[in-house]
């Protein structure tokens, strides 16, 4: 075997050099290597320089400068969608890259992601989901105001934004229960009962006494559990009684439940809580949508995605078995910036902290809308960094663990899709998720080269509110 | 440490040869040139990452993304199935064998991973540790893949008729 292995290695090599002995391989200039440091390296999974380069004219530029890795050839197939990559939706992704920025200035760190041995050199197909919205917003507020007994019509919100429409039902100032839609995305309703929570006051003299558990008003596990399930079942959410996470707690009951797809737990989930001291249901969120599979299409191997995370544009996000990391950043930098900045006593969170990222538990925000992609104040001119700055420190990462799952992605559109990706945990124990659809079935937003962040490129808000 | 440019230079000045050759079994003359430039520049922004001595295959590594994509690109010029097109960096079997048809047929009928583990140790000449780093697979990994590429490959030259491997 030795001998005929030989063999063929040898007659192997004398094709290959017969055949190239007329056209040998070119001597490369030096200047390929010295030149090196002042070229720009291109991104080993965008197309988009290329197409760039191929297009003929300054409006063709302009037209494949939101989707470049697929206009550039009129024959080739249209992208599914293309992601969300400036504003719209991108909480996750902007928030992404803006953590990112953060720590590269803060920690002046540099990951650099290598595949561990364990990964999967082997390719594979996954499908696509589209989550679209049924309905309309004033059909969707009808069902969900009638159901916990809001009563008026449906307006726009005093955030109203054409590109990011949001309508209420009741006042939008905490005085009373209101129902309010987002219109975009998911279309997240969220119920609030501001009356369910009673006032507290008292003097600085006044000794607070912790309640306890055994005191609360508030459903049992076992009750909240079956209510939960009715309440979702009839707002769209197919799940078992069984699947339903329930917490009790001396303040409130809360249960909430992710939508799963082929078996998938996603990063979208419903949620519902009643209060301790009173007994009542003070929040509930949910989405208006219905899950339509657009198509089985193929995915790059484990190994291969791993280069993905250097790319913030590839970025999802996954379901409940796969919190931390970039999501969590995200919800903390962007899409949960008003339960940050709501302080102790505002509600905690908001049912668009189910969006990327974000485990979705806490009480609904009823006045503002969080718009995707809309984060901390903008400043208009870049803060001077220090000179000369200082070498990153480069710290390189080996995956050794990466899960298929399903992403929750934003379009450019201001739509949600369900898409095939990898969860890779990171030595620290939290988790990345990047798509692992081969390039080409979405399009990308143009790469945001780390050195050229500005403040206002990385985020731009999409809508002043 | 982070490597300077005069060091990057010249360490990596040795390895122009071997990586036009790497390209030039994979893709047309006229594209080696801009390819090497973007191996390089793709080398020089993740110049701390490889390790001493690994040098080449982690070339042949970035090489072989960057090929892939070139092909995929090309591909998709001339069918709307290009942009699906599995990654495949090896050498084609038109591009090098027209003086052995035999060969050719049954290079043809290889994997494009089979395709590549044999390019890498057969035509590259990396051992085949290299070639794991080469590929980002383990060592193990390279042998057992090396392994089934040649019988396959004989195999199929078997099914032409053509028994004789040399």
């Amino acid at each position: 075997m030795n001998d005929s292995s030989e063999n063929l290695s040898q007659r192997l090599r004398r094709s290959f050099a017969s055949e190239n002995s007329t056209d040998v391989s070119p001597d490369l200039s030096p200047d390929v290597v010295h030149g090196a440091a002042d070229r720009r390296a291109p991104r080993l999974v965008n197309h988009g320089r290329v197409t760039r380069a191929a297009s003929l004219s300054v409006s063709a530029v302009a037209a494949v400068a939101v989707g470049a890795l697929v206009v550039a050839n009129p024959f080739a197939p249209q992208p599914l969608f293309t992601a969300a990559g400036t504003g719209t939706a991108s909480a996750l992704s902007a928030a992404s890259e803006s953590a990112d920025a953060d720590l590269r200035i803060a920690q002046w760190i540099d990951y650099e992601y290598l595949p561990g041995d364990g990964l999967s050199t082997s390719g594979g197909r996954g499908s696509v989901y589209a989550l679209q919205r049924t309905g309309s917003p004033e059909s969707v507020l009808a069902d969900v105001s009638a159901r916990y007994g809001v009563e008026g019509a449906a307006e726009r919100t005093e955030y109203f934004d054409e590109q990011y429409p949001s309508y209420v039902v009741g006042p939008e100032d905490g005085s009373a229960p209101s129902v309010t839609i987002s219109w975009v995305g998911t279309a997240n309703w969220w119920f609030s009962n501001p009356g369910g929570y009673p006032q507290v006051t008292r003097d600085d003299e006044t000794e607070f006494v912790e309640p306890r558990l055994e005191d609360s008003l508030a459903p049992g596990e076992a009750e909240a559990r079956s209510l939960a399930h009715e309440a979702f079942t009839a707002t769209g959410l197919e799940v078992a009684p069984g699947d339903i996470t329930v917490t009790v707690d001396p303040y409130q009951t809360m249960a909430s439940a992710y939508l799963t797809v082929d078996g998938v737990a996603t990063a979208l989930d419903w949620g519902i809580a009643w209060s301790a001291q009173t007994g009542e249901l003070v929040w509930a969120y949910g989405h208006a949508i219905e899950v339509v599979e657009r198509g089985t299409f193929d995915t790059v191997s484990a190994v291969a995605a791993v280069d993905r995370l250097s790319d913030w544009r590839w970025f999802g996000a996954a379901g409940p078995d796969y919190q931390g990391g970039y999501s969590i950043l995200a919800a903390e930098s962007g899409v949960a910036r008003d339960a940050i900045d709501g302080g102790a006593d505002a509600p905690v969170s908001s049912p668009e902290g189910s969006e990327p990222g974000e485990p979705g538990v806490g009480e609904p925000v009823p006045a503002e809308p969080i718009e995707p992609g809309e984060g901390e104040p903008i400043p208009t001119e870049p803060e001077p960094l220090p000179e000369p700055l200082p070498e990153p420190e480069t710290v390189t990462v080996t995956v050794e663990d990466a899960e298929a799952t399903l992403l929750l992605l934003w379009d450019a559109e201001g739509n949600a899709w369900l898409v095939p990706g990898y969860a890779m945990q990171q030595p620290e124990g939290w988790w990345n998720a990047v798509v692992s659809l081969v390039e080409g079935v979405i399009a990308l937003p143009e790469p945001i080269d780390p050195g050229m962040i500005e403040p206002g490129i990385i985020e731009p808000a999409p809508a002043e509110q | 440490m982070t490597v300077s440019r005069a060091h990057f230079a010249a360490l990596y000045e040795q390895y122009l040869p071997a990586v036009s050759a790497y390209l030039r079994r994979r893709v047309a003359r006229d594209d080696v040139d801009d390819l090497a430039a973007d191996v390089f520049a793709v080398a020089w922004r993740k110049r701390d990452s490889v390790a001493a001595g690994e040098e080449l295959p982690w070339l042949y590594r970035i090489a072989g993304y960057l090929v892939a994509n070139h092909r995929r690109r090309l591909a998709a010029r001339a069918s709307v199935l290009g942009w699906f097109a599995v990654p495949d960096s090896a050498p084609a079997a038109d591009a090098a064998l027209d003086g052995d048809p035999a060969l050719a047929s049954a290079w043809a009928t290889l994997s494009a991973t089979e395709r590549e583990v044999l390019a890498l140790v057969v035509l590259d000449d990396l051992a085949v540790a290299e070639a794991a780093v080469a590929l980002g697979v383990t060592p193990n990994a390279v042998s057992v893949r090396l392994h089934r590429a040649k019988k396959s490959l004989v195999a199929a030259l078997g099914a032409s008729g053509d028994s004789d491997p040399a």
